[in-house]
């Protein structure tokens, strides 16, 4: 344990472990594993973005899924304030699932094609906040997309009649309708547009100013992460190879991954 | 820029681009005119939605016959918009071939990754034995023990190997000119990077003219001699890469440029693109 400190992290992560079993033969017997992260520790100060980077198959997602409990970690501890959720049962990880929102890549397959947007915004609210009446409901949900920038008239739409851009701000409209401490932001701009992507940051940054919002910030392009990240990880093999403040990845870049990430942004 | 090289390869002149929709016409293109040199590349830079992929189709008329099409593009002699669907079909692939964003989406799931090659090859060259020849273009893009990659099938491919299947099928049959719609959005920087520096490998080994097509302006810089910026079906602007970037003319080429969170910039607010403005600017 790390001595007491002035802010005490809002998420810990103590030597995760996620490892997959490779199954074989006619009784899918277990030969071996595949360690998608294998031992990783980390902190996430509350109000900050963590960065985390790497290639497909670092691992960097799955870190994302392990601490949001859609995998159970192999071994290892994940701390949330002082509460370890790692081992948690589902009822009682239950209200950690409220304070810790995620934003998928592509918002398209994160939103379910048959339901209008209203319908969106609805089900997790009913599930979450069950005293709300219909209209409240309604009401919550104009306000908040009316923050990420998206027009009322677009409720009874669906998912296929907006943008990627604009499916990406429904994604974070229905992250934020459930008044999140926490998100996990999961490759949330790879797919956009350099345009959108640009304002889709610009987003990001102003609700966490506004909301006191903590990130983890999952991408593959180094150029995005170290634009929002106030600390960057550098992720290959399931490992953390590198740690340091935004500026300092790119100022002095230690591990050869690092630089190799750095090198491959294409640069103006 | 190749300056010995100016002969003209292609010429789009005042190209218009329509579709009909539910919503009524949509006019995709309008009044696009731009040359290209052979062996040169030319970047087209635009958001989604700005034209730049339906005018690349629609140099071999990859476009549905319903959608209307006017100007001229002429390829040599001809125009490629008065041409017969059997002269179409032996250009394309042949002469003009495409690589696009989603190699996945592009290959054929039950078909392994050599017999497509193999395809693609017969098509232009018939009665020919292939195999030799698709093991050496998988060579020639990098890809290690050809042999037994000719049998895997693109689920068993990562999607940087399968875009470099895609880039030996575009390239199996020599083309003179390579179309690369977005060939490396989709994909990890660092395999962004690799693609990139095997398509300038292959560029300076073929000496086959590229139209690029990106909405990544740092890509441009590196790899492009010239560039045309589109901006809701128009072209506008079109110059040397260098030029464009230092001086872009158009306000819509300066929001694009600004737009690249860069390294070393942290925490700056990134530019973003003001439709409207641009609007009722222009």
């Amino acid at each position: 344990m790390s001595p007491v400190q002035a802010s005490a992290p809002l998420l810990r992560v103590e030597d995760l472990k996620v490892y997959f079993p490779v199954r074989a033969g006619v009784f899918r017997r277990t030969v071996g594993h595949i360690r998608a992260v294998d031992g990783v520790s980390f902190e996430i100060p509350r109000g900050t973005t963590v960065g985390l980077v790497g290639e497909s198959g670092s691992g960097k997602s799955t870190i994302g899924r392990a601490i949001v409990g859609i995998y159970k970690p192999t071994a290892g501890r994940i701390y949330y304030q002082d509460a370890e959720i790692s081992a948690l049962s589902t009822s009682a990880f239950f209200p950690y699932r409220k304070k810790m929102q995620v934003i998928f890549q592509d918002p398209f397959n994160s939103l379910n094609p048959r339901m209008t947007i209203e319908k969106v915004m609805a089900e997790p609210l009913e599930i979450h906040f069950p005293d709300l009446s219909r209209s409240d409901c309604r009401e919550r949900s104009v306000a908040l997309l009316a923050r990420v920038g998206i027009s009322p008239d677009c409720l009874g739409r669906y998912p296929h009649e907006f943008s990627g851009g604009q499916r990406q701000r429904i994604g974070i409209a229905r992250a934020l309708a459930m008044e999140p401490e926490f998100l996990i932001c999961d490759e949330p701009v790879s797919a956009l547009d350099v345009s959108v992507q640009a304002q889709i940051v610009n987003l990001l940054q102003d609700l966490q100013e506004e909301l006191g919002l903590t990130y983890l910030f999952i991408a593959h392009d180094l150029a995005v992460v170290e634009h929002i990240a106030d600390t960057v990880l550098v992720m290959t093999g399931g490992e953390i190879v590198e740690q340091a403040s935004a500026e300092m990845i790119y100022r002095d870049p230690r591990h050869e991954y690092t630089r190799k990430l750095l090198a491959a942004v294409p640069s103006l | 820029m190749t300056a010995s090289n100016d002969h003209t390869l292609l010429s789009v002149e005042d190209l218009a681009i329509r579709f009909r929709t539910r919503h009524g016409v949509v006019q995709a293109v309008k009044g696009v005119s731009f040359q290209m040199r052979e062996g040169e590349t030319l970047a087209v830079v635009g958001e989604s939605g700005s034209g730049k992929s339906v005018t690349a189709l629609a140099l071999t008329r990859l476009l549905p016959e319903t959608c209307g099409l006017a100007g001229r593009i002429l390829y040599g002699d001809r125009d490629m918009l008065q041409l017969d669907q059997a002269t179409l079909r032996a250009i394309r692939g042949k002469e003009i071939a495409y690589i696009f964003q989603e190699p996945m989406a592009s290959l054929n799931p039950v078909f392994t990754v050599g017999e497509q090659i193999a395809e693609a090859i017969r098509y232009h060259y018939p009665r020919k034995e292939v195999r030799d020849q698709v093991v050496e273009a998988l060579t020639r893009v990098g890809i290690r023990e050809p042999e037994r990659r000719y049998d895997n099938y693109p689920h068993q491919l990562s999607g940087g190997m399968n875009q470099r299947v895609m880039i030996a099928m575009a390239l199996a049959c020599q083309p003179r000119l390579l179309v690369a719609d977005e060939p490396t959005t989709a994909l990890d920087v660092t395999i962004q990077a690799e693609i990139m520096a095997l398509l300038k490998r292959l560029r300076a080994e073929t000496g086959m003219a590229i139209l690029l097509i990106t909405h990544n302006f740092g890509i441009v810089k590196d790899f492009a001699d010239r560039v045309a910026v589109m901006f809701r079906g128009e072209l506008v602007e079109f110059g040397e890469t260098a030029q464009v970037l230092a001086e872009p003319r158009h306000p819509y080429t300066r929001a694009l440029i600004d737009c690249i969170p860069r390294l070393g910039s942290r925490r700056r607010r990134l530019a973003t693109i003001d439709h409207a403005k641009l609007e009722a600017d222009s």
